[in-house]
């Protein structure tokens, strides 16, 4: 028959008066337990950055998106890295944790550089007195990015996170 | 009747407009409950708008992998709702879909679905006018290519997207959210997602007339298969 374990914290004996050996190993083991649990979320179990290339050339300005495949124990998460001047990009997730989980992913890159030539307004009382008409028109940018690179579905870039730091390099044809 | 020659017109009247006097299609579960919707007399361009209120839903078509902004460079149309007519975007001349045009199946493609207008965090970018309130979003009608933020959901984004940061807390996201310019990504990919009040996911119709219940823990590339009309891909309903 199982007799249920209580717990009685060894700092206080049962008259009611604390030991100081004991409060001082309390007191350790509280501190240590605030280093291991309190200091912020878990960190992710792999780290990934990388170049993004285009014949050879580095693209700036594109975001790359890690997208899990479709298999058990996939879920909604996306990992995203903006590529800085010389095309490096390091992912981080949603919640801007530093990482990526492990598994096989299918990789979309968008280049944020794209311009239709018309401004772009919203409805925020940002873009409210913005009149397009007195404004020069803005150039034409187009994506520096084939577009089946930015389907999540077409894009030929599968890649696999494995655990620790790892370089995946992105080349667009 | 819906003034088709200048649909400005479907929204003078206030209360008494067609914009404000159409379907109440709300889901229950939704708090943000008012309905026809106060959106005032805003200053837009110089000039100030006259008082409108318009109706709210739950509801939009499926627009696809990316449904807004028309602006943005990365609109698409491969679901089953965009904007056709000589105006379309982003191609003049745009087609509606019909059926034989699903050819990834009607069972596997999505039809409409809902969304949820509750979001604590975006309201602190709307604070800073950098867009309005997001419950704002959801007209049932419009009169400009912005409708597609109000009839459309797409998958860019997961079920149940909403901002996971306020606008104190910004620093660090990627793409960054520094500024009123970079917040535009944020807004198209709020405004795209498939949401809801119903715990752990959302509800979505099929373009086969059938309703599934979608966790929101659905890997996108599954969710972005199953809102393309003709993706050519296999991926089926689990």
């Amino acid at each position: 028959m199982n007799v249920p374990f209580r717990f009685v914290p060894s700092s206080v004996r049962l008259d009611g008066n604390p030991c100081c050996s004991c409060l001082l190993g309390a007191t350790c083991l509280g501190i240590a337990l605030t280093v291991l649990v309190g200091c912020g979320p878990k960190p992710l179990p792999a780290t990934v950055d990388g170049t993004v290339y285009r014949n050879g050339d580095p693209l700036d300005n594109c975001l790359v998106v890690f997208l899990p495949e479709s298999r058990a124990g996939a879920k909604a998460w996306r990992f995203v890295g903006l590529t800085d001047a010389q095309g490096h990009y390091r992912l981080q997730g949603e919640d801007r944790r530093e990482g990526a989980r492990l598994g096989f992913y299918r990789v979309t890159i968008e280049d944020l550089s794209v311009s239709t030539g018309v401004r772009r307004l919203d409805h925020g009382t940002v873009d409210a007195d913005i009149t397009p008409d007195a404004e020069a028109p803005q150039a034409v940018r187009r994506s520096r990015v084939p577009d089946r690179y930015g389907s999540v579905v077409q894009t030929p870039l599968r890649k696999e996170v494995q655990p620790g730091h790892q370089v995946i390099d992105l080349e667009i044809k | 009747m819906w003034n088709f020659d200048d649909p400005d017109l479907n929204f003078v009247g206030d209360r008494d407009s067609l914009a404000a006097r159409g379907p109440d299609l709300l889901c229950p579960s939704e708090p943000e409950s008012a309905n026809p919707l106060d959106y005032g007399s805003r200053h837009v361009q110089g000039v100030v708008m006259p008082p409108r209120h318009i109706r709210v839903t739950s509801y939009g078509g499926n627009g696809g992998t990316r449904s807004y902004h028309p602006q943005s460079g990365f609109l698409q149309t491969d679901g089953v709702f965009f904007t056709t007519g000589p105006d379309s975007l982003p191609l003049p001349n745009q087609q509606p879909v019909r059926a034989a045009d699903i050819t990834d199946g009607l069972s596997n493609t999505l039809f409409f679905g809902e969304r949820s207008r509750t979001d604590p965090n975006y309201a602190t970018f709307a604070a800073q006018g950098w867009d309005w309130e997001f419950r704002f979003y959801g007209n049932w009608c419009g009169a400009s290519p912005l409708v597609l933020a109000h009839v459309t959901l797409s998958s860019y984004a997961p079920i149940n997207y909403r901002m996971p940061f306020s606008y104190h807390d910004r620093a660090g996201a990627v793409p960054p959210a520094e500024s009123a310019e970079d917040f535009k990504y944020y807004i198209d990919l709020r405004v795209c997602a498939y949401g809801s009040h119903h715990p752990g996911g959302a509800n979505i119709s099929m373009a086969d007339g059938s309703v599934r219940f979608f966790a929101d823990t659905i890997p996108l590339p599954l969710l972005r298969a199953l809102s393309t009309r003709a993706g050519g891909e296999a991926e089926g309903l689990p």
